[in-house]
């Protein structure tokens, strides 16, 4: 009888499989899960979360965007058409469950399409091809619009987000990295990202990564204008695929090990406790926060659980809040042997990548402040110690990191293709620090 | 004496001459500037009459001309013009007086006498004329064309004076009229004995006390005249 | 004179010019400064509205946060997640009475952001604790008339239950701008850290996008309705535009047309108003003002000169009449000559002959009584007319002269010319002209001549002057059949009194008959014809002469006395003119 029973149980639960909730898969490993015993020495803790499969068309959520188009004077030519071409695109991939709004800037801002089903496309389309560029730069204007535009139809159960398109630095109303930042934290809050794409060579990189990177979205160096299309479309293969929202991810470290610091993402450290956010995680894409450790001389053979991740996020498949959980262990042994076997290179690339891409920020700015020399000094040390990870795992992923960074290090004095390097390199750190996938 | 008369205008011209003529003068008539100045040259009046506004040369040039030849001359301007202007461009012409038309006799006759005495005070150096004379009880400055009796004046023309000069002279004689004529009105003239009885009627009435009892012009029929001393 | 006529009338042209020019002047500004106070309020009134889309968002936020608090403020731990998720707060603080810190918790480790809001926020920590006035100041209700942020805006924002103590504080940490929401329960004080840059994003969305007026559109949007007229600009503490719309593009230091300044907590803030100045159309404008001036000015021009020209022409006629009088008056004057010379010869010869017929008659009749000593009356009748024609004849000389002195008197002036001469002489001529038809008349005669002297005067002014006198003694006085003509010299003067004793003149009269073309009655009953310039010659050519003519008595008969200056010495003669000596000057002698 119990069998029966429990083989009906098993049915029902099988039965109830084909519509099983589908999870984010998350992942907490440890660069060197075996350390050497009765050393201080730093760790690396990867915590990695990877969105769900997304079932096609159907199951896609419906997006709410805006997207805010700089025409000031300095878009005229080339810029503006394929800037237009872009959105045209872009009105193309959507559908009618899909809002958007359409907002150009220069000295002031104006809402050509305001927040709308995209059923009738074809005024969309002829709207955006009125547009003519002359003016200044309204930028915290139009991006502020662009967000009223969202918040109109902002739902928990679709993709709220803001594109932002810019060549000039922003010269009407709040123009500073600070201000931007600011805003996008809070828009970050609300749920809504801004996804800044650069074009050009004009454009303020400093602001226009902070404004993406405090609201989780993306950010872009386009350099050539016809490349704007293909790159619109990344970014609403993003906006298409996005399966979680409101991403809490809280590490608790053990006692033992002191967190030094969060490698690529933003993060509070509190104490023992290690809090950061991700407002959205697209399908089939890996996010993960690199955590630094401080581990103090263990005896060998000790064994705890150096971190436990818990991670809640809105599941846009199961439209609820959803629960993760994940740890990882840590041993101590004397063996180098069991330490090397056990290595996780994957891990410490990512992490070698993440400790670049810190030492590159710093690198930044020292030369902002003129230190050239301790700036070049600096990109050495790096290279140098990547040199010596490359040899030690045998990576010829490091050895790339390596012969990026020399790169850097040389191309750092050159002035006149600094501007070009500088935006370059923050575009560079950005997606490493993000993961983004374009 | 003899008086200078340019005028075109011809009842005024003659009616002028008329007038001198009774006063006792000798005329030398002009119709216009250009005689008057040839006339002038040919018998040298003692002084003229001169209309301004004449044909060909108008009596300023005339007089201009004049004074060229003899500075002292007298010279009295007749006009219709009255204007200040013109009077004063007269008189700095060198013109002694200026009659107005339209004038009377007496005005005339006042102003002609005026200058003759003048004349003769200049005159009297040369010619032994006696500054007065005396018959009965009447004064008579034969230069100053004056008689006096009591206080009273008489005013007398040069014919009369001349008269009296001559009835004087021949005093207590009878004076015959052809002498009366010739003395004082001129060989030229044409006698017409009418005319010196009137001038005596007219004279008697002037300076007889009671002319219908004359006492100085004592009539001799079919003589003459005389006076009586 | 003319001069004179000129000047009165430019005055009258400008003079009316000026004072609408200037009152147009005045009129404008009034206008403009009326124009630009209706503007300066319109635009006011507009920028008040946007302002008060402002003042809602705040309130409604207020609203917003003071519902949250009551949810908040009884639980740490709901008001920890509240920092977290509420998209506007960036940080919040919560701290007791005494002081003490409760949220972030004091002993637990601060994450980087808590540890630099904390610091950043003593000032507000200790301020809230004291009840400092400056708080206080902060509480303050909000304009929530007009605009009310739809209640959309913030998910929840229900009425208030209780009143609570609240309020913003804002402060400055160098330019960057600080907000913190607080509110006080019984016993704790909590602040909620408002992003800056949210604020203004917010308030951003509320206010008007700038209408594109290149493209058609279907979609219509929150959209200003400003057009091309004008610009609005939300402009920070720093100077520094935050946001804009309208389609104005004002020109580089232009200045605003309105401003208002914000209230807290963005109570450095403002909003400008820009417009193009020359957007009104007024009535007063320097076109109209100048086209109407012009006009008026061409009308009184206009006007003025046809007046001029109008004068002129009667002063150009009037010469012409003078002209022509004394033209006419020249040309009379050679026959008259002729006619009075030739009269008054055929009257000399004819005396003469009678009277030598009348001693021829004596001398041959003897002692017989002659015809009576009438001589004058029993004239034949040939001699009595011949007496006539030469005396109208002389009349005739003295109008003429009378019409030529005046026509003279009207043109350049009449003018004294003195030769020497005594007056008794001229005075006694003209008694001889009028003896005969006075005599006629029945007039008894008082002569008394005392003015000897050899004197300067005008002879023929004086005889003009008698002439006159006596001729209208002979015209108005002859009823009274008597003439006295008295002359005395004394002190380089001499005087003639003429006195009749005919009707007299009445009082109201005795200044008037001196006046030209006066005549007391021109009554044609009177039988008396004159043209009324006799006297009034007579009078300009005594002042002339230095003197004056009086009527010093009207009673019974008339009585004028003449004074005229006449000098013994040419040199002291005093030059006068026309417009000079008036009576006064006279020394009254008698």
């Amino acid at each position: 009888m119990k069998k029966i029973i429990s083989i009906f149980i098993l049915l029902v639960c099988c039965l109830q499989m084909p519509a099983y909730a589908k999870q984010i898969s998350l992942n907490v490993d440890m660069g060197t899960p075996v350390m050497l015993a009765q050393k201080q020495q730093t760790a690396y803790i990867k915590v990695s979360l990877t969105g769900f499969e997304q079932e096609k068309e159907a199951q896609r959520t419906p997006a709410n965007i805006a997207i805010v188009i700089d025409k000031s004077g300095s878009m005229d030519g080339q810029k503006m058409k394929q800037a237009i071409e872009a959105a045209v695109m872009a009105v193309n991939i959507l559908d009618s469950n899909d809002i958007v709004s359409i907002i150009t800037y220069d000295t002031d801002v104006q809402v050509i399409v305001p927040a709308t089903r995209v059923s009738d496309k074809y005024s969309i389309i002829r709207t955006l091809r009125t547009i003519r560029a002359n003016g200044s730069t309204a930028l915290f204007a139009g991006v502020s619009k662009g967000a009223g535009e969202v918040r109109k139809f902002i739902e928990k159960n679709r993709v709220n987000r803001v594109i932002l398109l810019s060549d000039g630095q922003a010269n009407v109303g709040p123009s500073t990295p600070t201000e931007l930042g600011q805003l996008g934290m809070s828009l970050g809050k609300e749920s809504i990202s801004v996804t800044t794409i650069g074009l050009g060579l004009g454009y303020n990189e400093d602001l226009m990564t902070q404004l993406a990177g405090y609201s989780d979205g993306n950010h872009a160096f386009v350099e050539n204008a016809a490349d704007l299309v293909r790159i619109f479309q990344y970014e609403f293969g993003d906006v298409m695929s996005v399966i979680a929202k409101d991403v809490n991810i809280i590490i608790n470290c053990s006692q033992n090990v002191r967190p030094i610091r969060v490698l690529g993402r933003d993060a509070e450290i509190i104490g023992q406790r290690i809090h950061t956010k991700l407002n959205q995680l697209y399908s089939e894409q890996e996010k993960f926060v690199l955590i630094e450790v401080e581990v103090p001389p263990t005896a060998v053979g000790t064994s705890y659980d150096i971190a436990s991740v818990d991670v809640s996020y809105d599941n846009l498949h199961t439209k609820r809040k959803d629960k993760v959980f994940g740890s990882s262990k840590v041993v101590f042994s004397a063996s180098d042997d069991e330490i090397k076997k056990s290595t996780n290179v994957a891990v410490m690339e990512k992490a070698a990548e993440q400790v670049s891409t810190d030492v590159s920020k710093q690198a930044i700015q020292l030369r902002d402040q003129g230190k050239i020399g301790e700036a070049k000094r600096l990109l050495q040390k790096n290279t140098d110690y990547l040199k010596e990870k490359a040899a030690s795992y045998n990576s010829p992923t490091i050895k790339k990191l390596e012969a990026e960074s020399r790169k850097d290090a040389q191309e750092l004095e050159d002035e006149g293709q600094w501007n070009k390097k500088r935006k370059s390199l923050k575009a560079r750190n950005y997606k490493r620090s993000k993961q983004q996938s374009y | 004496m003899k008086i200078l008369v340019a005028e075109d205008d011809q009842y005024i011209r003659e009616g002028i001459v008329e007038i001198l003529q009774t006063e006792g003068y000798n005329t030398i008539i002009a119709n216009d500037g250009q005689e008057a100045i040839d006339l002038f040259a040919d018998h040298k009046p003692d002084f003229v009459l001169l209309d301004i506004m004449m044909p060909e040369i108008d009596g300023y040039e005339v007089c201009k001309r004049i004074r060229k030849t003899d500075e002292h001359i007298p010279v009295i301007f007749i006009s219709a013009k009255s204007e200040e202007i013109d009077k004063v461009i007269g008189l700095e012409l060198g013109a002694d007086d200026f009659i107005v038309k339209p004038f009377g006799t007496r005005e005339v006759i006042a102003r002609i006498r005026a200058i003759t005495r003048r004349c003769l005070a200049k005159k009297q150096d040369s010619v032994e004329t006696p500054k007065q004379i005396t018959m009965k009880d009447l004064a008579i400055f034969p230069n100053e064309l004056r008689a006096q009796r009591g206080g009273k004046y008489i005013e007398l023309s040069l014919r009369d004076i001349n008269v009296l000069s001559l009835l004087f002279k021949m005093k207590g004689k009878v004076v015959s009229r052809d002498d009366l004529f010739n003395e004082c009105w001129g060989r030229d003239y044409l006698p017409n004995s009418r005319t010196l009885d009137q001038h005596i009627s007219k004279l008697r009435k002037q300076i007889e006390l009671d002319p219908k009892d004359p006492k100085i012009i004592q009539t001799v029929h079919g003589a003459g005249y005389r006076f009586d001393g | 004179m003319q001069k004179r006529v000129i000047m009165t009338l430019l005055v009258i042209v400008l003079i009316p010019i000026l004072l609408l020019g200037v009152m147009g002047v005045r009129m404008a500004s009034n206008e403009q400064d009326v124009i630009k106070h209706q503007q300066s309020a319109l635009y006011l009134s507009r920028l008040e509205n946007v302002d008060s889309i402002i003042a809602g968002y705040f309130s409604e936020l207020e609203k917003k946060i003071l519902a949250d608090s009551i949810y908040i403020s009884n639980d740490i731990e709901k008001f920890a997640r509240y920092i977290k998720e509420e998209p506007l707060v960036k940080n919040g603080i919560v701290f007791d009475a005494d002081g003490n810190r409760v949220y972030p918790q004091n002993g637990k480790s601060l994450s980087n952001k808590e540890r630099i809001f904390i610091e950043k926020s003593r000032m507000f920590q200790q301020e809230a604790l004291d009840e400092s006035p400056a708080m206080e100041q902060q509480v303050q209700t909000r304009r929530t008339t007009g605009y009310q942020v739809s209640k959309s805006f913030f998910k929840a924002s229900p009425a208030i239950e209780k009143p609570v103590k609240y309020g913003w504080y804002t402060w400055f940490s160098g330019i960057d701008q600080n907000h913190i929401f607080w509110w006080k329960t019984n016993d704790k004080t909590f602040g909620v850290e408002l992003f800056h840059a949210r604020l203004i994003s917010d308030i951003i969305i509320l206010l008007p996008t700038t209408t594109d007026n290149l493209h058609v559109s279907k979609f219509k949007s929150n959209a200003s309705n400003l057009g091309a007229a004008a610009l609005i600009k939300l402009i920070d503490n720093n100077n520094s535009v935050i946001y804009q719309w309208g389609e104005y593009i004002p020109q580089k230091q232009q200045k605003y047309s309105a401003m208002l300044l914000l209230e807290n907590p963005l109570s450095s803030w403002k909003l400008e108003y820009y417009t193009d100045k020359k957007s009104y159309n007024p009535v007063f404008n320097q076109f109209n003002i100048l086209s109407v001036l012009i006009a008026i000015g061409a009308i009184l021009g206009g006007l003025a000169y046809y007046l001029y020209r109008e004068h002129k022409r009667e002063i150009i006629l009037g010469k012409q009449r003078v002209n022509f009088v004394s033209q006419i008056s020249h040309e009379l004057k050679t026959p008259l000559t002729n006619i009075r010379m030739y009269a008054e010869l055929l009257e000399d010869q004819l005396q003469e002959e009678l009277l030598h017929e009348e001693q021829q008659i004596e001398e041959q009749c003897g002692d017989m009584q002659s015809l009576s000593d009438q001589d004058y009356d029993s004239d034949p009748k040939y001699l009595k007319h011949i007496k006539i024609i030469s005396s109208e004849s002389q009349r005739l000389s003295r109008l003429i002269a009378n019409i030529l002195n005046f026509s003279k008197s009207t043109k350049s002036g009449l003018k004294i010319h003195k030769t020497k001469g005594e007056i008794d002489t001229v005075v006694s001529v003209v008694i001889s002209k009028f003896e005969p038809l006075l005599i006629a008349k029945g007039f008894e005669f008082d002569i008394q001549l005392n003015a000897r002297n050899a004197v300067f005067f005008d002879h023929d002014a004086l005889e003009q002057i008698l002439n006159n006198l006596l001729s209208n003694v002979e015209k108005y006085a002859a009823s009274g059949k008597y003439l006295s003509i008295s002359t005395m010299q004394g002190n380089e003067y001499s005087t003639i009194t003429v006195q009749d004793k005919g009707p007299g003149i009445p009082a109201s009269e005795h200044l008037k008959i001196f006046r030209p073309f006066y005549r007391i009655s021109s009554r044609l009953t009177d039988g008396v014809s004159g043209t009324g310039i006799g006297l009034s010659i007579a009078k300009d050519l005594a002042i002339l002469h230095g003197g004056g003519l009086k009527l010093v008595s009207f009673e019974s008969g008339a009585c004028f006395r003449l004074k005229i200056h006449t000098p013994e010495n040419p040199a002291s003669d005093k030059p006068v003119s026309e417009k000079a000596m008036p009576e006064n000057a006279i020394p009254e002698k008698e």
